[in-house]
């Protein structure tokens, strides 16, 4: 058995953590992907493509007038803990609407919150509830992006995210989420979403997972993954390599969202990205990271690394 | 792993392991303090009440086969006192003056009994022949009897075997029978009445008896408290006296738990029946760990070396408990570390694991989880029904931690009024540790949903079980606190793990599906 693993190339969490994350990763750097807000203004100042904070919570007493400043968000928001880890936290509101005098924020599922439940959840993030570290936190009520239409057929509410890993600045594997009934519309595989793994050279779905477990057709709409292919798929490949730029995170996962209208724009960096993106490629990270360690790499940027890149996977 | 990080590993794992072997094989140091798992406080008080006493005497508690005596200590004015191995005597002693002694004794196990003690008489035995004038008909009863069971020219010792095999095969038990008249009438006799009708028997066979009085150190009742009396007897044969227990059908030797303490209690029945003294013994177990920790440290503190420089037995005892407890830690770490990192055991919380053994250690294994999963149970009810007040969370953690609170004094006020046999275990820290772990818990089941929380109870708890279950050999805790370079082995070990790149148990489980696949 473990033979196998090492023939295929599965990378453990042990090894993860010794091998490419501590060696390549910066302490210094972890604030700025830990923090979303400090994300938003690093990559943002330099002009990455980010959706757009609407308002930022930091202390108790902005949540007197949360109804006031959400109210006009008509077309839904998402509510994140600055800090937060592996999607906890995270209420994605879909629309707003009113009834006899009452205000309902309703969430991808269907279900209907109140002002309350919405303050005291910003208030739990605030006080840390979700924090990565168990300190105090902001509360990000972020433009909720809609998910392109070619997910229409491989995903149930919520919003689609694309997964890419960058090691030393090139993408070595990717894998779109896609949100289930079960997940509650987020883009979480810890909570039941489906992971596809992406062929890097063409962007086709290239083999599937949920909880663990390879599947073939998604849960809910039944459509068959391997039809799926991801549009506008080298630059997002782009955009994850430019991130290393201003993040020089040597092994990160960096999410991005498919705006219709927008195009890709990035959600979140991950310093400690999962492994279950191996099972989605049915593919380990091993042998991709140490062929990237192998290469020559020149590039100083992002474009000459993209270069690069497409040589290596003989795309020029 | 690197060249130097090798050498530092392997100076952390061989240096430890050669400084135990040098204080074993060149400082002849035993290698573990020896077992002692059964050591008794016995306590006897004598205070002369209402009038002054010109003597008074007691006899000291002396070792036997199944038992030995560790330590006397006298309590009295010791300028009035004389002592000697066997007796101490108090002289001109005023009235409410509390006399007595404290002695340690350590019960033997059968297969460590002693040498038998030179039971060899010394001194005047016709008193032993001697017994109180007895009514005529009574006289005429015990003779009549004894004549029935033994012959005038038997030999001393089959004269009472006859009546000891008489009393343990035909008398019978009966507790409200104390006349002497109606028990040999019968043949039913209370237990007491049955010792004396022995000796009045044994005397008039013309061999001395005595009757013994000491306690029967029961291990159900370890805590302390007032003893009965309990009763054995004694009877000279060949210049020996030979113990006689004919409730425990023993000739020749005493009950395993009894402790002779009043070998001739006749003598000094003064101070148990007669007003002017009150008399009381006192029993428990002795509170220390089931080695011989002082002796041991006496004994490695005398060695002249300099590793006694880091011999903790040196420090005081309150330090030295403190490391007793502190040593096993480092211990649970490297289980933790190995159960997280090289199996991939989910937990609560790092060290969560490890502060709910020190719990479990102090509740014990069984009632700890049962107070456990109540207070779970409560925490989490209390939790979803606090979600609905929309409290801040800070504040709301704080009411979570003082209704755990409340739960306990609830627990410990009900103990107490209703089960008052039952031991208190409360500890402060798990309290708080608690409150955490339910935050948690309740979070992960929000977020996660009931499989990953449960599956993290479940690692978190059976992490803290093993450890339980480690830190139950008394002799590894001795080891440890014995070898304190032990610790230095543990960072070595955990240099190892920390340095292992390699799969989880649990990610061969979780892979496994895709290696089918591949296949």
């Amino acid at each position: 058995m473990l033979a196998s693993f090492k023939k295929l190339g599965i990378l453990g969490i042990n090894r993860r953590v010794a091998q490419y994350i501590l060696p390549n990763n910066d302490r210094a750097d972890y604030p700025v992907v830990d923090d979303k807000v400090l994300t938003d203004e690093r990559l943002r100042k330099n002009g990455l493509a980010m959706p757009e904070n609407y308002a930022v919570i930091a202390s108790q007493g902005d949540l007197r007038f949360i109804k006031e400043q959400l109210v006009d968000f008509k077309d839904g928001f998402v509510i994140k803990p600055a800090s937060g880890s592996q999607g906890n936290g995270i209420v994605v509101i879909d629309k707003i609407i009113k009834e006899e005098d009452r205000t309902y924020f309703v969430k991808a599922s269907g279900q209907r919150l109140v002002t309350d439940q919405i303050r005291y959840h910003v208030s739990s993030i605030i006080s840390g509830l979700y924090s990565l570290s168990g300190l105090t936190d902001k509360a990000i009520i972020q433009e909720k992006l809609r998910p392109h239409p070619i997910f229409k057929k491989y995903s149930f509410g919520g919003i689609p995210d694309i997964r890419v890993i960058v090691f030393k600045g090139y993408p070595v594997m990717a894998m779109v989420r896609l949100p289930t009934k079960a997940s509650d519309g987020k883009a979480n595989l810890h909570q039941a979403a489906v992971g596809c793994g992406i062929d890097l050279k063409t962007g086709r779905v290239c083999g599937a997972v949920c909880q663990d477990q390879k599947i073939e057709y998604h849960p809910d709409t039944k459509n068959k993954f391997s039809d799926l292919v991801i549009p506008q798929w080298m630059d997002i490949l782009t955009l994850s390599a430019q991130v290393f730029d201003y993040c020089p995170l040597g092994y990160m996962g960096v999410d991005i969202i498919l705006d219709p209208d927008k195009g890709p724009m990035i959600l979140e960096i991950n310093a400690r990205p999962g492994l279950s993106i191996q099972l989605a490629n049915h593919q380990g990270l091993i042998h991709p990271l140490e062929a990237i360690e192998a290469q020559e790499r020149k590039g100083t940027n992002y474009l000459a690394r993209m270069a690069e890149f497409k040589q290596w996977q003989g795309l020029t | 792993m690197k060249k130097y990080q090798a050498i530092i590993v392997g100076v952390l794992l061989v240096l430890p392991i050669s400084l135990v072997l040098y204080k074993v094989q060149f400082l002849n140091q035993d290698f573990l303090p020896v077992g002692r798992d059964d050591i008794w406080k016995i306590q006897i008080q004598l205070t002369p009440l209402g009038i002054d006493q010109d003597l008074v005497t007691l006899p000291l508690p002396q070792s036997e086969s199944h038992f030995s005596v560790k330590r006397v200590k006298t309590v009295g004015p010791a300028g009035q006192m004389q002592k000697n191995t066997q007796q101490v005597h108090w002289r001109g002693v005023n009235s409410m003056t509390k006399l007595g002694y404290q002695a340690e004794v350590q019960l033997r196990s059968l297969k460590n009994r002693g040498q038998i003690k030179d039971r060899k008489t010394k001194g005047d035995i016709q008193r032993y022949l001697r017994y109180s004038n007895l009514n005529q008909d009574v006289e005429e009863l015990l003779d009549n009897l004894l004549s029935a069971l033994i012959f005038t020219d038997d030999q001393d010792k089959e004269k009472v075997r006859k009546i000891f095999d008489y009393f343990t095969q035909e008398v019978q038990l009966k507790s409200n029978v104390t006349d002497l008249k109606e028990a040999l009438l019968s043949g039913k006799a209370s237990k007491q009445l049955q010792n004396e009708i022995f000796s009045l028997l044994v005397k008039k066979a013309g061999v001395p008896a005595r009757i013994v009085m000491g306690i029967f150190l029961d291990p159900e009742q370890s805590s302390s408290r007032a003893m009965r009396k309990s009763f054995a007897l004694q009877v000279l044969i060949g210049n020996e006296w030979i113990p006689v227990d004919i409730h425990s059908d023993l000739f020749g030797s005493y009950a395993d738990r009894f402790i002779p303490l009043f070998l001739d209690y006749e003598k000094y029945q003064d101070y148990f029946e007669n007003p002017d003294f009150n008399f009381k013994i006192f029993a428990s177990t002795v509170k220390v760990t089931k080695f011989d920790k002082g002796q041991y440290g006496d004994k490695i503190s005398k060695v002249d070396s300099w590793v006694n420089w880091w011999n903790l037995y040196q420090l005081p005892l309150g330090i030295q408990t403190i490391f007793y407890a502190l040593f096993f830690i480092p211990l649970g770490a490297v289980i933790l570390s190995f159960m997280r990192n090289m199996v991939g055991v989910p937990t609560f919380g790092i060290f969560t694991p490890l502060l709910l053994t020190l719990f479990f250690m102090e509740a014990g294994a069984v009632f700890g989880l049962i107070f456990f999963a109540a207070v779970i149970i409560i925490g989490l009810s209390e939790r979803l029904w606090l979600d609905k007040l929309y409290l801040l969370a800070v504040p709301r953690l704080s009411i979570l931690l003082t209704l755990m609170i409340l739960f306990l004094l609830t627990y410990a006020l009900v103990a107490h009024h209703y089960f008052p046999n039952h031991k208190i275990a409360i500890n402060v820290y798990p309290v708080v540790i608690m409150t955490v772990i339910i935050e948690r818990f309740s979070i992960t089941l929000i977020e996660n949903g009931y499989r990953d929380t449960f599956k993290t109870l479940l690692g978190t708890l059976s992490i803290s079980y093993l450890c339980l279950l480690v830190f139950h050999f008394s002799k590894l805790q001795i080891f440890l606190f014995t070898y304190p370079e032990t610790q230095l082995f543990f960072i070595g070990v955990l240099i190892l793990i920390g340095d292992y790149k390699g799969y989880r148990l649990s990610e061969i489980f979780r892979f496994s599906p895709f290696i089918k696949k591949q296949r």
